[in-house]
């Protein structure tokens, strides 16, 4: 009788572990159809100085056949005196776990700018949760008309916000993407600062906008940049193969369509001269529009008149950067970087930057007039 | 030659005693043979003699022949003549199907076996499309024949030992002796030498008698019914065991990657076999981790996949009552019973089980909302990939390993499935088949490896 009970010992105890296992589970387990996901956050300023916190969440409710009725958004909105109560508090609505794995863009109300940022995205960098590649944008009136928005082209089950980022869907050379992790690192470092897209929606929510941009130089009024401004930084930051350039010359106009572009800077400071930024840009492209016959054999015309044109351009982009002493492009950290470091470059650096003349140099080859004899 | 070659009586005795040990068998066969002057005795346990061959060989010489010694000497000069070393092998032999001829005080021990099982059987376990379609026989004697035929190289050696303290079964060892590992031919005849069971049925009883550990996962032997594949083996230096009435071979030593190739792969061309086992390694993987990441990425870490994947998933397990790991449990043990009920039903019924289980059972699972559509989907490729692993003996291993996985990614999600993987890496990493590593890549060149292995 001894000897069955202990031969049945081992037996037993594994089968009793093995079932037990059956309603067992680790302790971050939590079933998907258990969470909801929270796409985007916005967070927007309010007046009351006790609350100056709006945080909007915009949730994702998947349904049973995404196909047909696709996916259906629900909002979350909530004052609070930090975001991480205003979280909370807002848990307490749903009856899911608020999961932020998937919350891919921040967009900050227009009026929270000329707060601390780095008080309002901590929470965003310090939570494990939120990945650091989310975007950031701008959102124009302010976060919540943003997110609420649903553009009439959005389809079940992806989030239009994304589809203006990822260069999944649209791309665009007028619009600027800032990942998280990239909006921190601009902000706490010296010699580059932050550039966020401004999303615009329409007043009658259907539409989102995005072509301009915004400056957030440190210690500095935000800086606006119109849509021209933006597509140029864009090309200047090598952040976009395709772009168009439109050249006006007399009666003549025509558009070139940019395939490839390519930017490369040097700081030049040689003691006896003037500090000087030199820029090397060149593209490709084709003629893509024009209101007159193109002649083939002007091409090299073309492309002159063309360098010029963006040569100009350019110029009045980077002149107006120098002015308002906003740096996006970087060219504090390359002088930082490629200079014998000492615990003043910083501010030698700062007072470089406003005496520093540019020399563009801008190379456009048009390679053909388009398919048209 | 007979080594009993006494008296009239010492053989009367022997022939007695045969007949005692073997009786009450009804198909023992005492016969003396008379004519003239001429007398033999014949004994020997019908059922398994070839009686055609009997009548042809010692029946019809004995009344043809002048005298008994011409007949005496005709029997000796007989190839199927066997020697006899003491009176418990007559007896053994006898059993086998030989037969005992006592002439002019000699024991004469003649092997005319009747063997029933000797046709070749088409291949059935690992069918290919080129390549020889017919794989062995249940004879031993025909199989080492079909591979003698494949493999025409004097250094090919037979050797052979019984097997089984009661069913006496031979087995072969065939190796190459040029190219054969001699530490692992040492070690595997010792084991064969040490081990006592009591029946051996199967070559693949030998894979577990031959593991030194008693409960083991992986074989360590690798099973086959191809004639090519066993050619091939020998050629790189294995050493094949053939069982007497088991219509399959084990290759000794195996490594991993042995079990994940397939014959077709040195038939093909080069792009084809290599796109086809990226395929298949593309299979072991989906069959291994589908269902453990199902549970990771369902319940633990939504946020690695798209949103879109995400909210498909969410949608599609709307209803459903219990959770991922369950889901997929109960998705899986019926998968497995469906792939075993295919496998022990009569053929004529399994095209209708797969259909009631596989077709029905899950269209129903997803309506009754007891299981998501994805899960489906998942199964459905799990179970297909699995059959995508070319020798059997290692889909039913990873059979097992994935419900491992599954387990580690109930527990701690996407981190839990990489750290069941390195586990099971590390598992096969200190696995030995024979002293040779079993996780061993083969990046030395062909020859390289060949020109190690033959000195």
């Amino acid at each position: 009788m001894k000897i069955s009970v202990h031969r049945l010992g081992r037996p037993f105890t594994a089968t009793v572990l093995a079932l037990s296992l059956m309603i067992q589970s680790g302790c971050g387990f939590k079933d998907i159809d258990k969470r909801i996901f929270v796409l985007s956050v916005g967070i927007d300023h309010t007046d009351n100085e006790e609350k100056p916190y709006k945080i909007i969440l915009k949730l994702a409710v998947p349904s049973g056949s995404l196909k047909q009725s696709g996916t259906e958004y629900t909002y979350l909105t909530k004052e609070s005196e930090s975001i991480a109560s205003a979280i909370r508090l807002l848990k307490t609505q749903v009856d899911k776990e608020i999961d932020f794995g998937h919350a891919k863009v921040i967009v900050l109300g227009k009026e929270i700018l000329h707060h601390d940022l780095t008080e309002v995205l901590d929470i965003f960098v310090r939570r494990r949760d939120i990945q650091r590649i989310s975007w950031v944008a701008v959102g124009k009136p302010n976060a919540e008309s943003v997110l609420k928005a649903e553009p009439s082209s959005e389809m079940a089950g992806s989030h239009a916000l994304f589809n203006l980022f990822d260069q999944n869907g649209v791309e665009s050379s007028y619009i600027v993407t800032t990942f998280l992790f990239d909006l921190r690192r601009r902000m706490l470092e010296t010699g580059i600062d932050p550039i966020l897209p401004v999303l615009s929606a329409s007043k009658d929510k259907k539409k989102i906008i995005v072509n301009s941009s915004i400056l957030l130089a440190k210690n500095k009024d935000p800086l606006k940049l119109n849509p021209k401004e933006t597509k140029i930084y864009n090309l200047l930051a090598n952040n976009v193969q395709r772009t168009d350039l439109t050249v006006k010359r007399d009666d003549l106009q025509y558009t070139v369509s940019i395939d490839t572009a390519k930017t490369s800077f040097k700081i030049i400071t040689n003691p006896k001269q003037k500090p000087v930024i030199k820029m090397d840009i060149s593209m490709e492209g084709i003629i893509e529009e024009s209101n007159q016959g193109m002649n083939i054999n002007a091409l090299k015309t073309f492309s002159k008149q063309a360098s010029e044109e963006a040569n100009k351009d350019i110029t009045a982009l980077l002149s107006k950067l120098q002015e308002n002493e906003v740096d996006p492009l970087g060219f504090g950290v390359r002088y930082k970087a490629t200079r014998l470091h000492s615990k003043d470059t910083d501010k030698e650096w700062l007072r470089l930057y406003p005496n520093m003349s540019f020399d563009v140099n801008v190379k456009v080859s048009i390679m053909s007039t388009g398919i048209i004899e | 030659m007979s080594l009993i070659k006494n008296n009239k009586g010492n053989i009367r005795k022997t022939l007695d005693w045969l007949s005692e040990e073997i009786k009450p068998s009804f198909d023992l066969v005492y016969k003396p043979l008379h004519i003239d002057d001429k007398h033999a005795e014949l004994l020997y346990i019908k059922t398994v003699v070839d009686g055609a061959q009997l009548q042809q060989l010692v029946i019809k010489p004995f009344f043809e022949l002048g005298n008994d010694r011409h007949v005496e000497a005709y029997l000796n000069s007989l190839p199927n003549l066997q020697d006899i070393e003491a009176k418990e092998q007559i007896l053994l032999e006898l059993t086998k199907g030989s037969v005992i001829v006592a002439i002019r005080n000699q024991l004469l021990l003649l092997d005319l076996k009747r063997v029933k099982s000797d046709s070749v059987l088409e291949t059935m376990i690992e069918p290919t499309i080129q390549g020889p379609q017919l794989s062995l026989s249940e004879d031993i004697a025909t199989n080492i024949n079909l591979i003698r035929q494949r493999y025409h190289k004097p250094s090919l050696k037979v050797e052979t030992m019984d097997i089984g303290e009661k069913t006496h079964l031979t087995l072969a060892i065939l190796y190459d002796e040029e190219v054969v590992l001699n530490e692992v031919l040492d070690s595997i005849k010792n084991k064969l030498k040490s081990i006592k069971p009591q029946t051996v049925q199967s070559t693949m009883e030998l894979n577990r008698l031959l593991n030194d550990k008693k409960r083991s996962l992986m074989p360590i032997m690798m099973m086959t019914e191809r004639t090519d594949r066993v050619v091939y083996n020998l050629a790189g230096g294995k050493v094949i065991l053939l069982l007497d009435g088991s219509h399959t071979t084990v290759l000794a030593p195996a490594v991993f990657f042995d079990f994940m190739s397939s014959m077709d792969d040195k038939y093909g061309s080069y792009w084809i076999t290599k796109f086809l086992k990226l395929l298949r390694y593309f299979g072991l993987f989906a069959c291994l981790i589908l269902p453990g990441l199902y549970v990771a990425a369902t319940s633990y870490n939504p946020e690695v996949f798209r949103v879109e994947l995400a909210l498909s998933v969410a949608g599609s397990r709307i209803g459903v009552p219990y959770p991922s790991f369950i889901e997929v449990l109960f998705l899986l043990v019926f998968m497995e019973l469906l792939t075993e009920a295919s496998i022990r039903l009569p053929k004529a019924v399994t095209g209708t089980a797969t259909t009631v289980g596989g077709l029905i059972l899950g269209q129903a699972a997803t309506e009754a909302a007891l299981a998501s559509n994805i899960m489906i989907i998942i199964v459905g490729a799990v179970a297909i990939s699995t059959f995508v692993i070319p020798i059997n003996e290692m889909s039913f291993a990873i059979r097992v390993v994935r419900f491992i996985l599954l387990a580690f990614s109930s527990f701690a999600g996407l981190a839990g499935l990489l750290f069941g993987l390195i586990g099971l890496l590390m598992y096969l990493a200190q696995l030995d088949s024979f002293g040779e590593p079993y996780f061993k890549i083969y990046l030395q060149s062909k020859r390289t490896e060949t020109e190690r292995t033959s000195t």
